[in-house]
């Protein structure tokens, strides 16, 4: 690692209990700008619950959290958004009977004038605004008025991801993105990734999919039982490699199983 | 996760979107106005009485309060949740406005805007327990409502209040241009200003987001509980406008004023296509409703169907509505 390479994310002694529960423990952590990063585990290993104390949705127990060098804060995943951190979640992003342009903009809504909660929306503007930014992520859906309830797994997550690569994001946080979809669309949600990557956005992958990690990622973080276990360069790593880790058993894994 | 998920976009016309402009989900989705038509030329044959401009003024006054209670009980549905309270709001709190106003000499203005506060306040109770004390709306408000009803039976110990006064009971006595009655035109306002609120607004577009997902609206940083509680309060408000008007065109206030439009209530949103399960319809389909249980009170009485059945057949249509609901979700998602 070059001492010129910008730190995008940092986290040091991050902590978090729940009761007597110790889900994340010492979690030290580096992200640089220029790359993307896994983060795989068993269950229960402390993913979710690392990304949703650097994101806002759970307020740590103790440790600290640098965006861009400066410590950060969030008490809301809302202000994590301000920041430039998005999360993109498996399945849980969308307003179903909202259409797509509502959706991109959930929460942050374009208004011709303020009024508190009566502020006025510019349908008009995020019409158009929407349009564009499917188009730069390459996701073509036929009708974006229709509510994506009635839309396939696979559209649904895309235009989750192209919501959260569309605000000039500083870093995008994948929680399991294809773990739900069909093959033929995990593959275009999987492009959608390589194209952040050409973009200079980076990105975190939470993934039980180790071949899916291998070919997207540079570096896989892997958790187990609240601490990271270890991190590997994806060049220099094998799938047994991180088996090995993810298991806490060096041994006994064989070349060819299906899970690597 | 829906069933197109594996199927994928190679096969668009199996997805849930075009299934959506068949003939079928026409009907299922106007099925409400369909049915008035249908209704109002029945009772039209039946009984030529029923086109008369003298019925056509009844069913809109009739259908006034009634309208106002069904934008009100819309509001907690769309953000998937309940307020049965909101009739007994109504009969509650202008009792208390018409109380004030004979007890402590307020004006009228004053009283009836006392009964309204009153009626924003319990509303505002009534989101506070459900989001903050994570209360369950359905027996919250049941029990809210079993308070209210109580309430107003000890105030008025059983008595009807009569004692209402000219300026106070005006605006459901006035009429226009050979007896158009005016207090409709609250309805109607009401009904224009909640479809902009619900369309145009930043706090429109929260309700809906709120009732369609909450997990995503609160990571897309929607305040779920803060909205929540705006609806409740908002439902509260309309509830004691609701009771204004009706006390003001009953120019009376009874001991179980309120009580009977639970169910109808409930069942105009309902058939107007505002589900029972968040995120979905409007207040087009709340004024649909709420003319169609009109109609069909109106229609009943008018040939001649005895009182007694009247209760059932309401209940019925209840059935049929939610019934066609649920056929709804299931088909078109």
């Amino acid at each position: 690692m070059t001492a010129q390479r910008k730190i995008i994310l940092e986290t040091r002694g991050l902590t978090k209990h729940y009761g007597g529960v110790q889900a994340l423990n010492d979690a030290d952590f580096t992200m640089y700008a220029d790359e993307h990063i896994a983060i795989v585990g068993d269950n229960g290993a402390g993913k979710s619950t690392f990304v949703r104390n650097i994101t806002g949705v759970e307020m740590r127990t103790r440790g600290e959290v640098f965006i861009d060098g400066a410590p950060v804060n969030f008490a809301s995943p809302q202000e994590a958004r301000a920041h430039g951190i998005e999360t993109v979640y498996q399945n849980l992003a969308l307003a179903d009977h909202l259409d797509v342009p509502a959706n991109i903009f959930l929460g942050r809504e374009e208004v011709k004038f303020r009024l508190g909660p009566l502020s006025w929306l510019n349908k008009k503007a995020m019409n158009a605004r929407a349009k564009e930014l499917l188009e730069e992520t390459g996701i073509k859906i036929p009708d974006l008025s229709q509510p994506v309830a009635g839309m396939s797994g696979g559209q649904r997550q895309c235009v989750a991801i192209s919501r959260a690569a569309g605000w000039g994001s500083k870093l995008i946080i994948m929680d399991e993105p294809t773990a739900a979809l069909g093959i033929q669309e995990t593959t275009r949600v999987e492009n959608i990734i390589r194209g952040l990557k050409e973009r200079c956005v980076p990105v975190i992958i939470i993934s039980h999919n180790l071949r899916q990690v291998f070919n997207l990622v540079d570096r896989i973080v892997v958790f187990r039982q609240g601490r990271i276990a270890g991190v590997l360069n994806v060049k220099e790593a094998s799938g047994n490699d991180v088996v090995a880790m993810i298991t806490g058993v060096d041994q006994g894994v064989h070349e060819n199983a299906s899970y690597i | 996760m829906d069933a197109s998920t594996n199927t994928g976009t190679a096969k668009p016309a199996k997805s849930k979107g075009d299934v959506g402009k068949t003939p079928l989900a026409w009907v299922l989705q106007n099925v409400v106005w369909i049915w008035l038509v249908a209704l109002v030329v029945l009772f039209g044959l039946f009984n030529e009485f029923f086109f008369t401009v003298f019925n056509m003024q009844n069913i809109m006054v009739q259908a006034t309060v009634l309208g106002m209670l069904g934008l009100a009980m819309c509001l907690p549905l769309l953000v998937a949740e309940i307020d049965l309270s909101i009739p007994a709001n109504m009969g509650f709190s202008s009792a208390v406005g018409v109380i004030a106003m004979n007890e402590l000499g307020l004006p009228w203005w004053l009283a009836a805007g006392t009964g309204v506060a009153v009626a924003t306040g319990i509303g505002f109770f009534n989101g506070f327990c459900i989001t903050r004390l994570r209360m369950v709306s359905l027996i919250q408000t049941l029990s809210m409502m079993i308070i209210l009803q109580g309430a107003l039976l000890a105030m008025t110990r059983g008595r009807t209040l009569t004692e209402l006064g000219d300026s106070y009971v005006w605006i459901g006595q006035a009429s226009v241009g050979g007896g158009w009655p005016v207090m409709p035109l609250v309805f109607v306002a009401s009904l224009i200003g909640l479809g902009i609120v619900l369309t145009r607004t930043v706090f429109g577009r929260c309700i809906y987001a709120v009732g369609g997902n909450p997990v995503a609206s609160n990571s897309a940083g929607i305040r779920v509980e803060a909205t929540k509680i705006k609806t409740y309060t908002l439902a509260g408000f309309l509830a004691g406008v609701a009771g204004f008007l009706l006390a003001s065109w009953q120019m009376a206030i009874t001991s179980n004023q309120g009580e009977s439009f639970l169910l109808y209530a409930i069942a105009a949103p309902i058939i107007g296509g505002v589900s029972v399960f968040g995120g979905r319809g409007n207040v087009i389909g709340v004024m649909g409703g709420v003319l169609l249980l009109t109609v069909i009170q109106v229609g009943l009485a008018i040939i001649s169907v005895p009182s007694f059945y009247v209760g059932m057949i309401g209940g019925l249509m209840i059935f049929i509505a939610v019934a066609i609901d649920a056929l709804r979700v299931r088909m078109f998602g």
